[in-house]
């Protein structure tokens, strides 16, 4: 069983980020690292929000976020 | 016999000062100097004995050797590299000797509508403080003299005057001190006292906001910009300016960005509106319909994440009695060890707004 590996430079994000959308944050294929005032959707978020809020996480993924770190399986 | 003895050592001296005196003479050319030198040489034989060892603590003056030199040589080039930037947002403290507090002083409560009771329950005045430690830096090198005289490095213009090698070589490194401070401890540096670099001198300023984002503090909330690159570089920018309070924005605050970040709002900027990103009469990048909002790229970030600053709230600082040339001598090499303390802080957390790419890893 591979590892997982974490992506965190933006290039490596670029490659997997329609695939990783798709991925849900609750299957642990997202790691949050802190928690965020998203401007475009006007919320803030504890990190404990966005450990259970899969639309602002595939916001965050689809901007290339780092407060969330992609894990690729 | 005494007086025997005193005639003979006489006659010695003299013979010894004649023979002397003509052999000098003649070595430089001037035979008509063979008197004089002897009788200069005679009278010299009279000097009492004593302690002459205080001619042995006089210091050498070799400044005069330094403009020999420097006629011989070209222009050398120095490596270049980044000052301190301490222009917009930060204030300097000067002076910290020990751990310093900054205060702060908030109301509690708030106004209300007029009625005749008393209402001050949960009024009054609070203070809260943030602290701004420095920790001491050193760079440590030896300077062997001999590796240079003689050769056009000796000397070298330094400035309207020519200054000696080892100065110059010693300005060299604190030049490049400063450069290492701000490029790198100021920014991403974490503090490790048995570390080995400049990243190991302090936290610096996005170190701080990390732990600070890291512990859900609430007045320091990431923004969620995501990455910037050149062709959403304007909209990612005015998005997290957009997204500040009202107050930053009578204010008026600097948005800290990387000359990455930079590059991409100005080539998406010229995309947009067909003609160049130009600076203000003052020099300042100002956002569109944000004349108090400006863009400022700084060689401590260095990723495409954005360091928002009101009231210069970014503490930076040392202390002037500290920072330090030490210099001592091991026989001919000079031994030097440059000091200078260095604290980041912030001074109101609420005076600094970071983006989410700022704190990655």
């Amino acid at each position: 069983m591979a590892e997982d590996k974490e992506i965190t430079g933006a290039s490596e994000v670029d490659a997997p980020v329609s695939k990783a959308k798709a991925d849900s944050v609750t299957s642990g294929k997202v790691k949050v690292n802190f928690g965020v005032h998203i401007p475009e959707l006007g919320e803030t978020y504890s990190k404990a929000d966005l450990e259970c809020d899969q639309e602002a996480i595939d916001h965050l993924i689809e901007i290339k976020s780092k407060a969330i770190t992609i894990l690729k399986r | 016999m005494k007086a025997i003895k005193a005639i003979l050592l006489l006659g010695t001296a003299a013979t010894f000062s004649m023979l002397l005196g003509g052999f000098f003479a003649q070595a430089i050319g001037a035979p008509h100097m063979a008197v004089p030198i002897a009788s200069g040489l005679f009278a010299a034989s009279f000097i009492p004995k004593g302690d002459y060892s205080f001619l042995d603590t006089v210091t050498p003056d070799l400044s005069k050797l330094t403009t020999s030199f420097v006629q011989f040589g070209g222009k050398i080039l120095r490596k270049h590299v980044n000052g301190m930037n301490l222009k917009g947002g930060i204030t300097p403290y000067l002076g910290v000797s020990v751990p310093q507090a900054m205060t702060k002083l908030s109301a509690l409560g708030g106004p209300r509508p007029y009625r005749e009771q008393d209402d001050t329950d949960g009024n009054g005045a609070e203070f809260s403080d943030r602290t701004l430690n420095v920790f001491q830096s050193k760079w440590d090198f030896n300077v062997d003299p001999e590796v240079y005289r003689g050769k056009y490095l000796a000397a070298v213009q330094m400035g309207a005057t020519k200054a000696p090698f080892y100065e110059y070589i010693i300005d060299q490194v604190g030049t490049e001190y400063i450069s290492a401070i701000g490029n790198v401890t100021v920014g991403k540096g974490v503090r490790n006292s048995n570390g080995s670099g400049a990243i190991d001198i302090a936290d610096g300023w996005i170190t701080i906001a990390a732990t600070e984002c890291a512990k859900a503090n609430p007045e320091l909330i990431a923004k969620a910009i995501g990455a910037i690159n050149a062709t959403n570089g304007v909209e990612k920018v005015e998005t997290f300016a957009e997204s500040q309070p009202a107050w930053w924005r009578e204010k008026g605050f600097v948005i800290k960005c990387s000359w990455g970040t930079f590059d991409a709002y100005k080539k998406r900027y010229r995309t947009l509106n067909g003609y160049k990103f130009e600076p203000n009469e003052s020099g300042k990048y100002a956002l569109d319909g944000m004349s108090n909002v400006f863009l400022e790229p700084v060689a401590f970030i260095t990723n495409d994440g954005l360091l928002g600053v009101v009231y210069d709230a970014l503490a930076y600082g040392t202390d002037g009695d500290r920072i330090q040339v030490a210099a001592s001598m091991r026989r001919n090499i000079i031994e030097v060890r440059l000091m200078m303390p260095v604290g980041c802080e912030f001074e109101d957390i609420e005076c600094i707004s970071v983006s989410d790419n700022l704190l990655a890893a």
